[in-house]
């Protein structure tokens, strides 16, 4: 499953495939015409918009590929790299560069390619740019709050910002791609059309870069709403095997049970000030109401969802509850199988809590164990107000036990993007 | 009359690749590049690289008080050691290769009808200067923020693509003299 663990081919697995994909790169941009400043600037007058047709194309290729592959399990989008949204700061720089563009006549990769084929105007614009770096270098610190934090949201996609799902989001896109290429041809018909009558008039040889030549749109839109479409109906009908590749995991590692921790070890981790403790109580309102642990957090089975387990801090212990174990270990499996780190289950559930904690307090009843139920009958719903809900640090001794929390840190994200 | 003469012609349209074709070998490249690397194409990146180790070669000390050149070009060995500066070294030979095949591997300016060479490389520099800049700000260029980041539908890489093109169209009409 990708992506490639280049890694394990040492510096040169790195070095050699970034050298060929940058060779296909320079080669694609050149063949494209945007070596030359002529046909890039031609997009912001309207007669040639090449420099629109091939981005977004290129975007919304990549992206179907992308989200296919990941709806069939084939390549691991938490492990893609997903430039974090800075936004005031990007749309700052956005502004700016654009600027540069129409000045210029060149974006950063584009001048390399000019100025690899010996376009002088391209060598001067990247030296420009490196000018420019350094004069942010010698700025930066003058606005570098704004620019580390103004609109920070971190790792966000379209569809997670709107809620919706990845297979409708990249559809919309397509859609959307489609009708702004109609757009741009009709809009360069209508300008070239005003200039070949001028031409003509004038006698002169028609020199705009956009001769009239058939338009690949129709087969490029058929087959990116065909793979749109596609992507739609597998998502709805294909459980995604990653996913279920990794319930199967999450499952096998609860039938180990070395992820369940004992009161004791529950109890210390709760004293140990140094850690960031997430307890997640998955029972009932009325069981909660009754009784639960003093900071604990209640997350109902039913609202467990992909959403929510991305919010959880990368860094902290989550010890997820019930009364006996069965619906905690249910939920722990979704959220390990859902990429969550250092999740794990407190054995015997709140049950076995008041039995240890309870010191008389709490009265037991008659019922079966093991039907995560409770089995305590409670004077009044007090919630975490017991003595139990939060054992006295100074007058509970911990027994010995058998320590089963290792902490795993979060992954290093891949790093990436032009900002180096 | 003698600026027309020495104009160069806007190249014949069907010298270059289907704009769509293109578009599609270069998604295809970006969706490798994912599979592969887990991350998608760059330029800018490596450019503030390079910018960083000139200026730790220059003035090393003027770097031990900068922390933006300091994260970029220390340890010295392992800031040429960065995927960016590969990518960009691939695509100088794989620029080169295309225009020889081509024909347009020659010594050039290319530059509007109506604008002298010397205007033309002063804007070139103005302009990459400005683009320089705003890179760093939007933490990326083109490729390595508007197409890499649009690809994988990040929420800052496409607010940051409408922001480039209202930039370019917003100045279009006064630098018409450039191009047009």
């Amino acid at each position: 499953m990708g992506p490639l663990d280049l890694a394990k081919y040492g510096g040169w697995g790195v070095a050699v495939s970034s050298l060929a994909i940058g060779f296909a790169f320079g080669f694609i941009l050149e063949r494209a015409g945007f070596g030359d400043a002529r046909k890039l600037s031609a997009q912001f007058y309207l007669k040639d918009q090449s420099v629109i047709k091939v981005m977004f194309t290129a975007i919304v290729v990549a992206m179907t590929l992308i989200f296919w592959t990941s709806g069939i399990g084939v390549l691991d989008f938490d492990r893609v790299w997903v430039n974090p949204t800075y936004l005031w700061p990007g749309l700052v720089g956005g502004i700016l560069l654009g600027m540069g563009f129409i000045i210029g006549g060149y974006c950063p990769g584009t001048s390399v390619v000019a100025a690899s084929t010996l376009k002088l105007d391209g060598f001067v614009f990247f030296l420009g740019c490196l000018l420019g770096i350094f004069l942010f270098g010698e700025t930066v610190s003058y606005f570098y709050a704004f620019w580390e934090n103004a609109g920070f949201l971190g790792r966000l996609t379209i569809p997670e910002r709107l809620g919706l799902s990845d297979g409708v989001v990249v559809l919309g896109v397509i859609v959307f791609a489609i009708v702004v290429f109609s757009g741009v041809e009709l809009i360069e018909a209508w300008m070239n059309r005003t200039d070949h009558r001028n031409a003509a008039t004038a006698g002169a040889a028609v020199t705009t870069a956009a001769a009239p030549r058939r338009s690949s749109l129709p087969r490029l839109a058929a087959g990116l709403l065909t793979a749109g479409i596609g992507l739609l109906v597998v998502s709805q009908v294909v459980p995604n095997p990653a996913l279920e590749r990794a319930r199967s995991r999450a499952e096998a590692l609860i039938a180990s049970r070395e992820r369940h921790v004992e009161c004791a070890e529950l109890l210390s981790l709760i004293q140990n000030n140094q850690i960031v403790l997430n307890l997640i109580d998955v029972r009932d309102e009325a069981d909660w109401n009754l009784f639960h642990l003093a900071d604990a957090k209640r997350k109902p089975l039913g609202e467990i969802d992909p959403a929510w387990i991305k919010k959880l801090p990368a860094d902290s212990i989550k010890v997820v509850m019930s009364n006996d174990e069965q619906a905690a270990n249910h939920a722990a499996e979704t959220l390990i199988a859902h990429g969550a780190r250092n999740v794990y289950i407190l054995e015997g559930g709140i049950n076995r809590w008041i039995a240890v904690y309870g010191k008389g307090e709490i009265e037991p009843i008659a019922a079966s164990a093991g039907a995560d139920s409770l089995r305590y009958r409670f004077a009044a719903a007090l919630g975490s107000h017991y003595a139990a809900a939060d054992p006295d640090p100074w007058n509970t001794p911990i027994p010995k036990f058998t320590p089963k929390v290792k902490f795993e840190k979060p992954v290093v994200k891949i790093s990436g993007g032009c900002g180096g | 009359m003698s600026r027309q003469a020495n104009h160069i012609p806007d190249p014949p349209a069907e010298r270059y690749v289907d704009p769509y074709l293109a578009g599609v070998l270069l998604g295809v490249l970006l969706f490798v590049a994912n599979y592969v690397t887990g991350h998608g194409l760059g330029a800018s990146g490596g450019m503030s690289r390079l910018t960083a180790i000139a200026v730790d070669s220059i003035a090393p000390s003027h770097v031990d008080h900068n922390g933006f050149f300091a994260g970029l070009a220390r340890p010295w060995r392992s800031a040429l050691n960065h995927w960016i500066l590969w990518t960009l070294v691939g695509a100088v030979f794989g620029a080169a290769v295309s225009g020889a095949l081509a024909g347009r591997f020659r010594p050039q300016i290319y530059r509007g009808p109506r604008v002298s060479i010397p205007t033309r490389l002063a804007a070139a520099l103005a302009g990459g200067a400005l683009m320089g800049y705003g890179a760093e700000w939007g933490r990326g260029c083109t490729s390595g923020q508007a197409l890499s980041g649009g690809a994988v539908l990040s929420v800052g890489s496409w607010l940051f693509m409408f922001a480039v093109f209202a930039g370019g169209y917003s100045l279009a009409y006064f630098v018409r003299r450039l191009w047009r």
